[in-house]
């Protein structure tokens, strides 16, 4: 290692493990599926009269699978420089990739339970650009001493730049740099959590994750029910009788069922051993059973704090920690939300907090009087909404056969649970207030689950004030404040509370650093 | 250092004005192709479509145009050296505040229409918002920008 003494020197020019062919064939196969399907079968045509031609199409595509994704391996190289990563790649577009290395916005490494042997991982360099493409340089199978390597130079580049270059802008001063940067990264971590199997059953017990399955499948289930025409589904009731609704209860509690144990399954599957360790200001997950997922990042860009609480989790009194990051990567969405907590009861949250990521004094948040005109607003609005939805849906089926009925039941009874309810969840859930000089707080509520942000004053990119003359004279407003997550902007809004508390955040958004 | 709220140039208006007639034209234009076609087919359900879409665009054009007084009369930016403050609307108000240590850079546009009235339309851009001022004159701009980059600057050295 490198990391005391002058800068180090550029390491050379190096290929990936052998391994990462097998990472690239599989990625050639995934981006040319659709042409090489087409081809064999398109080319089945020829079979009977040109046995031969058709032999060497397949002959051809064979080659192809196999030669590019070795093109793609020589091509490929990477260097660690003085300044940046500096990858090379592409056969017939010459691809250069300079990432600077204070420009590095968090590292993810992840590792196939088959290449732990071999200590071989892949590394997801992200920046906070923008970019469609996913990270900005991704590694596939190279040396974990790598990261190691590149952590150095990265906290040599930093003390080099002063680390206010960081993402200039976003730097935050609320959330103290680790005073102990230049340090090893041996150290031993301050704090370290490990999730028990209890506790990961619990979790993926009370996700709502297979409900977000479950509409999909319904999605897919209505458009299928365009296609069968209503009288035949009648009269299949018809024919099936009694025994019939019995049969199709039965069915739809079994696909609830199965999709809810599928997602246990999948859940504990990602959040196997979720660990948690804090070093030198460095967050790191690791999570996964199959392919360990390592996701490292500053304190210093967190940019804010989300406590979620989904419904079954809120009855058991227990909550999710994550944080809001800045990432470029639009595909994966939990880059922008990075799970630091999965399970924790709901009087630990402030501990926790206080342990791994801040002073953020969660004990001052000051439970707050819900107003009657903030549920006759939101239940106004979302009333509305409802009203339209049931009068379009009941219309449209209007001599309203057996089926429609039906339809119609559903429909009404979907409206009040996705609805009327989380209007009501909402109005009683919706505060904000100010903690202290650097933090504000607020709580809003999404379908069923009560979100909580602690924001810091230096994170909050602009903020907007809403006001209608007819909610100014009963002294009501709605507040919104912009954060960076992820790739973009996230809205934190509160609608429809008193103008008090809105102006107290206002007035502390512009006070005098 | 300015510090008054200000109001958008006059001209403003006359590119607002001519914003809603094109946007009127534009919905009416795909009103009487519907119309059009119902009309030599002898389809009602197009007919009645393309009747309604013009009536949509009358009415859009009126709406924008009676508005567009109202719209200037309460759309004011302020900017101090600390933070740049939008206000719209009057019935539904709008408060927008962007500390200038936040903005990351300054975008000015102008299209045809604005270049037509000389003025130019400016984005200040945070790390997850862009915030528009609709037209100003380009000295105003050009200003505006300069000020906000240099106080921009400041602000971050003080961080």
């Amino acid at each position: 290692m490198t990391s005391n003494g002058g800068s180090p020197k550029p390491t050379p020019a190096r290929h990936l493990h052998a391994i990462a062919l097998v990472g690239f064939f599989i990625e050639t196969l995934r981006e040319w599926i659709v042409p090489i399907a087409g081809g064999v079968i398109g080319s089945l045509a020829l079979y009977r009269k040109h046995p031969l031609l058709f032999a060497t199409v397949i002959a051809i595509l064979v080659v192809f699978a196999l030669v590019w994704p070795v093109l793609k391996y020589f091509t490929f190289t990477y260097q660690l420089l003085d300044q940046e990563i500096y990858v090379k790649h592409g056969l017939i577009f010459r691809k250069q990739n300079h990432v600077p290395y204070d420009r590095i916005q968090n590292v993810a490494v992840k590792q196939w339970f088959f290449l732990k042997p071999f200590d071989l991982v892949t590394l997801e360099v992200e920046t906070a650009g923008h970019s469609d493409e996913g990270p900005e340089v991704t590694l596939i199978a190279v040396p974990l001493s790598l990261r190691d390597e590149l952590s150095s130079r990265r906290r040599l580049a930093n003390i080099a730049e002063g680390e206010t270059a960081a993402v200039s802008g976003l730097v935050n001063g609320a959330l103290p740099e680790s005073q102990s940067e230049t340090n090893n990264t041996a150290n031993k971590p301050t704090a370290v959590y490990e999730i028990s199997t209890k506790d990961l059953l619990k979790f993926a017990a009370t996700s709502p994750a297979f409900l977000t399955a479950l509409l999909a499948i319904m999605a897919v289930y209505g458009r299928l029910q365009k296609l069968i025409s209503e009288q035949l589904l009648d009269m299949a009731i018809k024919d099936l009788g009694q025994a019939g609704w019995v049969v199709i209860v039965l069915g739809m509690l079994a696909v609830v069922l199965v999709l809810y144990l599928g997602s246990i399954v999948v859940i504990v599957i990602q959040y196997y051993r979720f660990t948690l360790s804090l070093s030198d200001g460095q967050l790191m997950t690791v999570r996964g059973l199959f392919q360990r997922n390592t996701v490292t990042l500053a304190q210093s860009r967190i940019q804010a704090v989300r406590v979620s609480q989904p419904l079954l989790r809120s009855w058991l009194h227990m909550a999710t920690i994550k944080l809001i990051v800045v990432s470029n990567s639009k595909k994966e969405k939990d880059t922008e939300n990075v799970v630091i907590m999965p399970l924790i009861a709901e009087d630990d949250v402030d501990g926790f907090l206080q342990r791994f990521v801040t002073d953020i004094s969660v004990d001052q948040v000051r439970p707050s009087r819900q107003s009657g005109r903030t549920l006759y607003y939101q239940l106004r609005n979302f009333g509305l909404v409802a009203l339209g939805i049931v009068l379009a849906i009941t219309g449209m089926t209007f001599p309203w056969p057996r089926v429609a009925v039906i339809a119609d039941g559903i429909t009404i009874v979907l409206v009040v649970l996705l609805l009327i309810i989380p209007a009501y969840l909402t109005a009683r859930r919706t505060q904000v207030q100010v903690l202290n000089d650097h933090f504000a707080f607020a709580q809003t509520n999404f379908l069923f689950t009560r979100e909580q942000y602690y924001v810091p004053r230096q994170n909050v990119q602009s903020l907007l004030v809403k006001q209608s003359k007819w909610l100014q004279q009963r002294h009501f407003a709605s507040l919104t404040l912009n954060v960076r997550a992820g790739s973009e902007g996230r809205k934190v809004t509160v609608r429809y509370l008193p103008d008090e508390a809105i102006y107290s955040v206002y007035d502390w958004y512009r006070q005098v650093d | 250092m300015e510090n008054e709220t200000e109001q958008l140039p006059r001209q403003i208006t006359h590119f607002w004005q001519l914003t809603a007639v094109v946007t009127a034209i534009i919905i009416g234009a795909v009103g009487g192709g519907s119309l059009a076609i119902g009309l030599s087919n002898n389809l009602s359900f197009f007919t009645v479509c393309g009747w309604l879409i013009i009536g949509i665009a009358l009415v859009t054009l009126i709406a924008m145009l009676v508005l567009v007084p109202y719209r200037w009369r309460f759309w004011t930016y302020r900017i101090s050296d600390r933070d740049v403050e939008l206000h719209k609307g009057y019935f539904f108000r709008k408060q927008i505040v962007i500390p200038i240590a936040r903005v990351q850079n300054v975008q000015l546009d102008q299209g045809p229409f604005l270049r037509w009235q000389k003025l130019q339309e400016i984005a200040i851009v945070t790390a997850a918002t862009s915030h528009k001022i609709d037209g100003v004159s380009p000295e105003t701009a050009e200003q505006l920008k300069e000020l906000i980059m240099k106080l921009a600057k400041e602000a971050r050295n003080d961080l």
